[in-house]
């Protein structure tokens, strides 16, 4: 944030500059000129074109100055998005390098864990063992072995998928329907959390070329999230657009928002404001680094107290270039690398 | 599912015999080996319907295992165990003739389904070569 204000005032005092230099070398020879011509003919119309010029140049190098800083002010703010992007890109791939081999270290002993649990349970299940007065005990804690190994295995499976995500499978897909698609499978879990699913779908949405599964899994993570934030009692609008060159799906939701020191992490790995146990703080790193090797964009906005949206940009075509052409033709309704 | 004749090759010891006791009391007829070669041994000599391979193995790994196995005897079936970041190798040996794959740690019943997939498909095959053998002899 700082940076952006540092960014701000630096283009102003640019601006005062580029007016105070434009206006002296404009007006230096006009009083030059302007001396000069009166200094021979001292008539009021003289007089009055110089003060006419004089307007003039100062509107000319307002507007040429607003002009000029305003473009420079977009190059540095891409520039800036550009270099934002790439540390995230970093950061992504070191940690990545590192999460796997911890994941693979921890998932093997998970493992046997998870069958020394299963085979106590069916000893467990033997006839005389269960009219033992601590069976039950012992049973639940089989159960309970299994569950916490699960909770495990969820994280050492997604940061496994996190580095070598299975290949990309590209193919026309059609975002409204895998959208509904995913919107159908938490339905449940918002009626039962009174959360209304307000949906905006561009009607005759152009298809895209990108992978249909793991697109699935960056709404389902965002769409879990929106949950998570309201929590009971309000609205999640979904929408999508057809833009020049793909598709922009926005997911609004009506919880808390986020504050700007946690915006600022969000897509870091393992970054989670959820209790313990709740949250790996993987989802929205790893929809990131989905969307990103899609060839799209995504980005949040929020407002502490509205809520938030978070923009997924999808391109028509996927990152090689290819799929363009095949749609335009109107033929093969598949392509895959 | 009973009798089905299982192969169950892991390096790691305590993980391999526990779920072969766990597969011996659903009745499945098992027999684990410790490493690739010997599960290849193990292959030159008798015979298997579905052999379940970890993926990460020392020595001999598991995709390797998984292609010497399929050269000695081309009909048994193939389940691969993963873990490692080794989703794409699980689906690189697919590629290579392996029926399916099934994540670490695995769940028993899950694992059941697909041996038990496996193994039909293993019996379609046999026919399925058996049928033409006998068409090309007539
Ligand atoms: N819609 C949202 N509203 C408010 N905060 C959000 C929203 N989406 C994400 N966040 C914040 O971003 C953090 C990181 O989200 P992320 O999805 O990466 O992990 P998580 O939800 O905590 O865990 P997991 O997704 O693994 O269950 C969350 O803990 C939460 O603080
Ligand atoms: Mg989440």
């Amino acid at each position: 944030m700082n940076k952006k204000e540092n960014r701000h005032s630096y283009y102003a005092r640019l601006r005062l500059r580029l007016m105070a230099a434009i206006f002296f070398v404009a007006f230096v020879p006009l009083i030059v000129l302007g001396g000069t011509i009166y200094y021979h003919y001292s008539t009021n119309i003289v007089l009055l074109i110089f003060v006419l010029s004089t307007l003039v140049i100062i509107v000319s190098t307002i507007l040429i100055t607003r002009r000029v800083i305003g473009n420079l002010e977009e190059i540095g703010r891409e520039r800036a998005e550009i270099a934002d992007h790439l540390v995230q890109c970093y950061k992504l791939a070191a940690i990545g390098k590192l999460a796997s081999s911890i994941a693979h270290e921890i998932n093997n002993p998970l493992a046997v864990i998870a069958e020394k649990a299963g085979w106590m349970e069916d000893l467990l299940s033997e006839g005389d063992i269960k009219n033992d007065p601590n069976y039950s005990e012992l049973f639940k804690a089989t159960q309970d072995i299994k569950k916490h190994v699960d909770r495990g295995k969820k994280i050492t499976h997604r940061l496994l998928g996190f580095v070598r995500r299975k290949e990309i499978e590209y193919k026309e897909i059609d975002v409204n329907l895998i959208l509904g698609e995913t919107v159908y499978f938490l339905e449940r879990e918002t009626r039962f959390r009174n959360i209304n699913i307000i949906s905006e779908y561009q009607a005759h949405l152009p298809k895209i070329f990108s992978d249909e599964a793991q697109l699935q899994q960056v709404f389902i993570n965002i769409l879990n999230n929106a949950i998570d934030a309201i929590d009971k009692n309000g609205t999640i609008y979904i929408s999508t657009t057809s833009q020049n060159r793909g598709v922009l799906v926005s997911i609004t939701d009506t919880g808390p928002g986020i504050p700007k020191e946690v915006s600022e992490r969000i897509f870091d790995p393992f970054y989670t404001t959820k209790p313990v146990g709740k949250g790996t703080g993987l989802g929205l790193s790893t929809s990131y680094d989905i969307v990103k090797r899609l060839g799209g964009r995504m980005t949040v906005e929020s407002q502490v107290g509205k809520g938030t949206t978070f923009h997924i940009m999808l391109p028509r075509s996927q990152p090689g270039g290819r799929g363009q052409k095949t749609e335009d033709r109107g033929q093969r309704s598949e392509v895959r690398r | 599912m009973e009798g089905i004749k299982i192969l169950l090759v892991d390096d790691e010891e305590d993980f391999r015999t526990t779920l072969a006791s766990r597969l011996k009391k659903r009745k499945l007829d098992v027999t684990d080996a410790g490493s690739g070669n010997e599960a290849i041994e193990l292959v030159k000599q008798g015979s298997f319907d579905v052999a379940v391979i970890d993926v990460k193995m020392p020595g001999t790994d598991g995709v390797e295992t998984l292609a010497r196995i399929k050269e000695i005897s081309p009909f048994i079936e193939v389940i691969m165990l993963t873990g490692h970041a080794s989703v794409e190798s699980g689906i690189e040996a697919m590629k290579l003739g392996a029926y399916d794959y099934i994540m670490k740690p695995c769940d028993i019943d899950e694992l059941l389904i697909k041996v038990g997939d496996a193994y039909q498909r293993k019996i379609f095959q046999e026919k399925h070569a058996a049928t033409i053998k006998r068409k090309q002899k007539t």
